[in-house]
C-alpha cells in the first residue's frame, strides 16, 4: 500500500510538471530569452516585443497540439533551451541534437517576422 | 598570387581535403574556389535559383564586406579573380552574394550578372590538376541526372544561414519547397525505398522526430534522397521496393516539425549533404 501511494504521488508530481510546461509559463520564458537575446546580439529586428511573443506563442500553440506526447513536452524544452542559452557551442550542440526542431523554429522565426510588419532588419 | 594568398589557399585546401569545408566568414579574407567550381545564381524567385555564371576551380572569391539581409543569411560583397600561374587574367564586377563554405558555392542576389571568364586548367600545376581530377571522380557519379522532386518554389535554401535573433549560423540541410497540400512528390533518381516513415497526422508536430511522414531513397551511388513532412493522405511505397525516377511516391503535406505544407528535400552523399540545387537542373 506504502509503495502504491509512492507511485502514485510521483505519477501525479509528474503530470503536474508535464503539465506546467506546456502552458503560458514556457511561452513566456521564450518571449524573455527571445528579448534579451535580440538585445544581447544588438538585433536590429524591429518590433522585437511582438515578434519575441509570437515566436513564444506559436511554438506553446504547436506543442499543445501534442499535449498528449513527452516528445511535444521535450521539444518545447529544447526550444526553451535553445533561447536562453548564449553559448556559442552550447547552441551548436543543441542544433546538432535536434536539426529538424531547429528548422522549425526558423520558419516560426520567419512568420513571426513577417506576421510583425516593419520587422525586417 | 601573393605569398599570403598562396597560404590561404593551401590551407583551404587542406581544410576542404581533410574536413570537406572552407572557411571564410571574415571581411578581406579570400576563398579559393579548389573544392569546386563555384556556381553564381541569382537568388530564389517563382521558378527557384538559376545559374547566371560560373567561377571555375582555382579562381578566388575575394570577400570585400558583409551585409546582412532580412532573412537573416549573411550576404558578403565579393568579386572574382581568377589567376592562371599566379597571374591574375581576369576580374568580374561585383557580386551581392552568400557563399556557402561547406558546398564551396556562391548565391548571387541582386547580381550583375559579371561576365566572368572561363579559365581551363591546362596550366594548372600537378597538385590542382590531382584536385580537380578527384573532384571530377566525385561530381561526374552524382551530377546532372536528378529531377525535381515536386512542383513550387524554393522558399528555402541550404546551407547555413544566421538566427536572426540568436546570431548564431545553423545548416539547413536541404531545401523546402513550397507547394499544396496533396501535390505530388516525385522520385529524384530512380533507386531504393530503404526507409518509409508514415503515421504522423497533419497537427502532429513531433512525429518521427519533426521529419513527419517522410522517406529515404538510396540510389546505389552513395547518394541519398529524403522527402520530409508528406501527407497522411497517400500511400507510401514500402521499405525495400524500387522507384522510379519521376515515378509519385508521396504527396506534399505537412507532417511533423512545419508551420505549413511544403517538400523538405535532401541529397546527401556519404556523410554530407549537398546542395540540391547543384543536382536539380535549371528551372527557366
Amino acid at each position: 500500500m506504502k509503495s502504491f501511494l509512492v507511485i502514485a504521488i510521483s505519477f501525479l508530481v509528474f503530470s503536474i510538471s508535464f503539465a506546467t510546461e506546456l502552458n503560458e509559463s514556457s511561452a513566456e520564458r521564450i518571449f524573455v530569452a527571445c528579448k534579451e537575446s535580440a538585445m544581447r546580439n544588438k538585433s536590429k529586428i524591429k518590433n522585437i516585443d511582438r515578434v519575441c511573443k509570437c515566436i513564444g506563442q506559436t511554438h506553446l500553440a504547436y506543442a499543445l497540439r501534442d499535449a498528449d506526447k513527452k516528445s511535444a513536452r521535450e521539444d518545447l524544452q529544447w526550444v526553451v533551451n535553445f533561447y536562453e542559452t548564449s553559448d556559442k557551442k552550447k547552441l551548436q550542440a543543441l542544433i546538432k541534437k535536434k536539426p529538424l526542431i531547429s528548422d522549425f523554429d526558423d520558419q516560426v522565426v520567419a512568420e513571426c517576422m513577417d506576421k510583425s510588419s516593419d520587422s525586417v532588419l | 598570387m601573393s605569398n599570403q594568398q598562396s597560404k590561404l589557399f593551401l590551407l583551404n585546401a587542406l581544410l576542404i581535403t581533410i574536413f570537406g569545408f572552407s572557411y571564410l566568414e571574415a571581411e578581406g579574407r579570400t576563398v579559393m574556389s579548389a573544392h569546386s567550381n563555384l556556381n553564381i545564381r541569382s537568388g530564389a524567385g517563382k521558378n527557384g535559383h538559376r545559374v547566371v555564371g560560373q567561377l571555375q576551380r582555382f579562381e578566388e572569391v575575394q570577400i570585400l564586406s558583409t551585409k546582412k539581409i532580412k532573412n537573416g543569411e549573411t550576404w558578403y560583397r565579393v568579386v572574382a579573380v581568377s589567376y592562371r600561374n599566379g597571374k591574375k587574367i581576369s576580374k568580374s564586377g561585383w557580386i551581392n552574394a552568400s557563399y556557402t563554405a561547406e558546398l564551396g558555392q556562391v548565391e548571387a542576389r541582386e547580381s550583375t550578372e559579371a561576365a566572368i571568364s572561363e579559365v581551363p586548367c591546362a596550366n594548372c600545376d600537378s597538385n590542382q590538376n590531382k584536385q580537380i581530377a578527384d573532384f571530377k571522380a566525385i561530381s561526374d557519379n552524382i551530377s546532372g541526372d536528378f529531377v525535381w522532386p515536386t512542383r513550387g518554389e524554393v522558399r528555402s535554401g541550404f546551407g547555413n544561414r544566421l538566427h536572426p535573433i540568436k546570431n548564431v549560423v545553423k545548416l539547413h540541410r536541404g531545401i523546402d519547397i513550397s507547394g499544396n497540400a496533396g501535390a505530388e512528390v516525385m522520385a529524384a533518381k530512380s533507386g531504393t525505398v530503404v526507409v518509409s516513415a508514415g503515421g504522423c497526422g497533419n497537427r502532429s508536430r513531433s512525429c518521427n522526430g519533426g521529419a513527419g511522414n517522410m522517406i529515404t531513397i538510396e540510389h546505389g551511388d552513395g547518394t541519398q534522397t529524403r522527402y520530409l513532412h508528406l501527407s497522411p493522405g497517400c500511400a507510401l511505397p514500402p521499405q525495400g521496393s524500387r522507384v522510379e525516377q519521376g515515378s509519385t511516391i508521396a504527396c506534399v503535406g505537412a507532417t511533423g516539425a512545419v508551420t505549413g505544407p511544403h517538400l523538405h528535400f535532401e541529397v546527401k552523399k556519404n556523410v554530407k549533404w549537398i546542395d540540391p540545387l547543384n543536382l536539380l537542373p535549371n528551372r527557366s
